[in-house]
């Protein structure tokens, strides 16, 4: 098949930076296939789109050398108009900032307007479009008020409504719970088989790419380090995993069997996705006469908790624009308690309530109905910054919450208003700065620091108001595995060390690997509550919440007769095969 | 005052079916008549064809009540303040240097009336007329595609920028002292918003380049006029309501040039 996307002896510069972000790139895309590219942050992948989109170098400047042909074209020789939008677009990172119309309908038929299209055709891609990612209906809706599926999916029909040949999308699923995930993925693949579109996707999730992509390629400090199919790509041994790039669990529970020399279950293998994997293990399974026996999950420990909550919910009721037309209920009457030492994770789908909730344990919100006590004190009476010194929020954003052009002003922000003593103040900095592990940072800016070090500096500037309920929400967004191991074991930590931690976040592998207990929230309510491995357990109450458990999870519990169902970690799953490799596990799980 | 994509109210009436250029008539035409009148009752006429349209409307009184309200507070700032600097007519009261003409009190009524006016008229459009339809109005009006497009920008990106102004001051409220409650407290606040300009000006110039970068991915040229996906179609009723307008607009230009001056425009000195 022809190539629709050629790459040769590709460098860049950008203008402001002294390294090259790409070197030498070398890279060709077959018309109709599908391209997932993976890398640590900062590897290179964003500007190698930039590249193949044209954008480079006609809108973003910088040294560029070697030679980029899209559709027969090179990028260099002619202007954007001549390949954009028909032949290649681009879906990026933030919908926020590429759906500029005033509604969706705007949105899509933009290019086509620019394209000069007549009415009549522009009416037809347009229906087309919407039809294509499941939103017909949604035409006169504002941007700005759909979800971020909804807004991920407009920013997607309103480039495929050109039809073009290449379609590249950065990231296009960092900010989605894990069903949103999974419908752009198949949204894409579906775009793909149709049309024969040729799609290239930077991802650092890598189960849903596995899955789809023909071909992947890990990228790393601006050039291609390995380039094959899935399978290739994530055989034992291979370097991505050096590079930073997370196999998906069902594979890396393959690496485990192997290097732990459990040759029973070599037929096993090493599996790319959960059906793989349930077949071979089945097979292998069958063949032994084992089996789980009977067994009970954990009942959640919550009942038996004495201790004085730290924050206690009663009833909470939140309502946006209370008494306006425009009244929204986002809470729905919430009883909960956080107490100290709790380390707690708010899951649920695209709003269902998670932020909303845990703005109401620092006063940010006050209930319309109910109360929220922190430390026996009602929220309603009391300033965020009176709640400040016993709760801290970090935002998602570590872009929202730097206030200055030093780091060691920034962590110094909150406890100066506390009117501390210059030694004191100083002693706090640092001790901030230490749990963090960025000593020697003070002097710097934290505005030009990667996003993983802004994120340890918002969490940096939290810990300096020693506060003794932490809420993190979402921490790990749109950062590499690497970076989100480093962010998850430093909240860890500092659990340990005796702070109550709440954080929200879509990705269940880190929920199951950190969390000791989880809030399932749906449409504004609590619908479950407990201990990790109870609330994964519960396949039928999380189907509702639209949560997907974590890949080893679900295996597991489809695989019920010989694994327990709060399986939560690819250790847990290596473990009971090795119990039923010894000839059943009643013993096991004896509970 | 609640931003602009809120304020359309989704109604079948009369006003809402009219072609969004005929309603841009009408409301440069209630501009040309509230501007050269400053006497009561001509300023009074003005109001009531504007309230008589936005009953028409059907326009939520809920709302339109709550605009009143602002209304009449800032009609009687007037008539309070305008009697202070007109000094013709005869005089109602005199208290040493204070002295209060009927010409006063008719000019205080008629300037609230037509400040009021304005901003009515400008709540009617708004409340029955999309936004969407108000910009290809522009361009259908040949006005440069350069301001229409940065007006869609500017109207879209207002609640984003909000989102983004409210994500900052939450962020700073938690990590800053109580500032209290009451006037001093307020003015405290305002002097804390020098620690948003970092956040505000980083997450602007990022999405401004991200925007910027979107346009063009998908074939921007500020050069060429688009293809207007809208159709905008002039019927029967959207021809009467503009000959009324016109003809409105004729009649007070004549009687405030022409034939009735001075009960128009009062003079002041």
């Amino acid at each position: 098949m022809e190539n629709v996307v050629e790459i040769r002896g590709l460098c860049f510069k950008y203008e402001d930076t002294e390294a090259s972000v790409l070197n030498d790139v070398n890279l060709k895309v077959r018309e109709g296939e599908f391209l997932g590219i993976m890398g640590p942050t900062g590897a290179g992948k964003t500007t190698l789109c930039l590249c193949i989109t044209g954008l480079i170098p006609h809108t973003v400047s910088g040294q560029l050398a070697g030679e980029v042909i899209v559709a027969g074209m090179k990028t260099s020789e002619h202007t954007l108009y001549d390949f954009v939008p028909q032949c290649v677009g681009m879906v990026f990172q933030d919908p926020e900032s590429q759906l500029f119309g005033l509604d969706v309908e705007e949105d899509v038929a933009f290019a086509l307007e620019y394209e000069g299209l007549p009415r009549t055709e522009i009416r037809k891609r347009l229906q087309w479009a919407l039809n294509v990612v499941r939103l017909d209906g949604f035409e006169e809706r504002f941007p700005y008020f759909l979800s971020g599926g909804q807004k991920q999916r407009v920013a997607i029909a309103s480039v495929l409504a050109s039809r073009p040949r290449v379609l590249v999308l950065d990231e296009p699923t960092s900010e989605l719970d894990p069903i949103g995930k999974g419908e752009v993925f198949r949204a894409i693949d579906d775009i793909r088989r149709t049309f024969q579109c040729t799609i290239i996707v930077v991802e650092h999730d890598t189960e849903d790419l596995v899955r789809f992509a023909d071909r992947l390629v890990v990228m790393n400090k601006g050039r291609i380090a390995l380039e094959g199919r899935p399978n290739e790509i994530f055989r034992r041994g291979s370097q991505a995993q050096t590079l930073g790039v997370k196999p998906p669990q069902v594979t890396e529970l393959g690496y485990l069997i192997h290097d732990q020399h459990m040759s029973e279950w070599a037929e096993y293998g090493i599996p790319l996705t959960i059906e793989e994997a349930r077949d071979r293990l089945l097979r292998a399974l069958e063949k032994r006469d084992a089996s789980l026996g009977k067994y009970a999950v954990h009942e959640h420990p919550l009942d038996a908790r004495k201790d004085e909550p730290l924050v206690e919910a009663k009833d909470l009721w939140h309502i946006y624009g209370l008494g306006t037309e425009r009244e929204i209920a986002a809470l729905k009457g919430i009883d909960l308690a956080i107490h100290p030492q709790d380390f707690v994770a708010f899951i649920g789908q695209n709003g269902s309530g998670k932020t909303t909730l845990a703005k109401h344990f620092n006063g940010l919100l006050k209930p319309s109905k109910g109360s929220v006590l922190v430390n026996g004190r009602n929220t309603k009476t009391a300033s965020v910054s009176e709640l400040s010194g016993m709760v801290g929020y970090c935002f998602q954003n570590p872009d929202h919450q730097i206030f200055n052009t030093t780091v060691y002003d920034e962590i110094a922000y909150g406890p100066r208003n506390l009117r501390l003593s210059k030694e004191q103040l100083h002693d706090r900095v640092l001790e901030a700065l230490r749990a963090v592990g960025l000593e020697g940072y003070e002097k710097l800016n934290p505005l030009f620091l990667g996003k993983g070090e802004r994120q340890k500096i918002a969490v940096a500037s939290i810990l300096a108001m020693h506060p003794r309920l932490l809420i993190v929400d979402e921490p790990t967004t749109g950062m590499d595995w690497r970076t989100l191991t480093t962010m998850m074991n430093l909240i860890k930590h500092l659990n340990e060390s005796g702070m109550a931690v709440v954080f929200i976040t879509h990705n269940m592998e880190i929920v199951a690997e950190y969390a000791k207990r989880i809030v399932v929230l749906f449409d504004g309510k609590v619908i479950l509550d407990g201990s990790t491995g109870w609330v994964f357990s519960q396949p039928d109450l999380l189907m509702k919440a639209l949560i997907a458990p974590p890949q080893i999870t679900q295996l597991a519990q489809t695989l019920k007769s010989y694994f327990r169902p709060d399986t939560l970690s690819v250790r847990d799953a290596c473990e009971h095969l090795r119990l039923l490799s010894r000839g059943g596990t009643n013993n096991a799980v004896a509970l | 005052m609640p931003l602009l994509f809120e304020m359309y109210v989704e109604r079948d009436s009369p006003i809402h079916r009219l072609d969004p250029r005929v309603k841009l008539l009408w409301f440069l035409c209630v501009m040309i008549c509230a501007a050269i009148v400053n006497s009561a009752v001509p300023a009074s006429i003005v109001l009531l064809w504007i309230i008589g349209v936005a009953a028409s409307a059907r326009l939520p009184l809920k709302r339109l009540l709550l605009l009143a309200q602002a209304l009449v507070y800032m009609i009687v700032v007037c008539v309070l303040m305008w009697p202070l600097f007109v000094k013709s007519g005869s005089v109602l009261f005199k208290w040493d240097w204070l002295v209060v003409t009927n010409n006063g009190i008719l000019v205080g009524i008629g300037i609230g009336f037509r400040i009021a006016s304005m901003i009515l008229a400008s709540a009617v459009i708004f409340m029955t007329t999309t936004q969407k339809e108000l910009i290809e109005s522009l361009r259908t009006l040949k006005i440069p595609e350069h301001f229409v497009f940065a007006s869609v920008l500017a109207l879209r990106y207002i609640p984003s920028l909000m989102g983004e102004w409210n994500a900052i001051a939450e962020a700073e409220a938690c990590r800053s002292p109580s500032r209290g409650r009451g006037p001093v407290a307020t003015i405290r606040k305002v002097f804390a918003m020098r620690s948003h300009a970092i956040p505000i000006m980083h997450r602007t110039a990022k999405m401004t380049t991200e925007l910027s970068l979107a346009l063009d991915s998908k074939g921007f040229n500020p050069e060429r006029r688009p293809t207007p996906y809208l159709e905008l179609t002039t019927r029967n009723s959207d021809r009467a309501f503009a000959a009324v307008s016109i003809l409105f607009v004729s009649v007070y230009v004549a009687l405030r040039f022409l034939l009735m001056p001075q009960q128009m425009w009062i003079e002041i000195y």
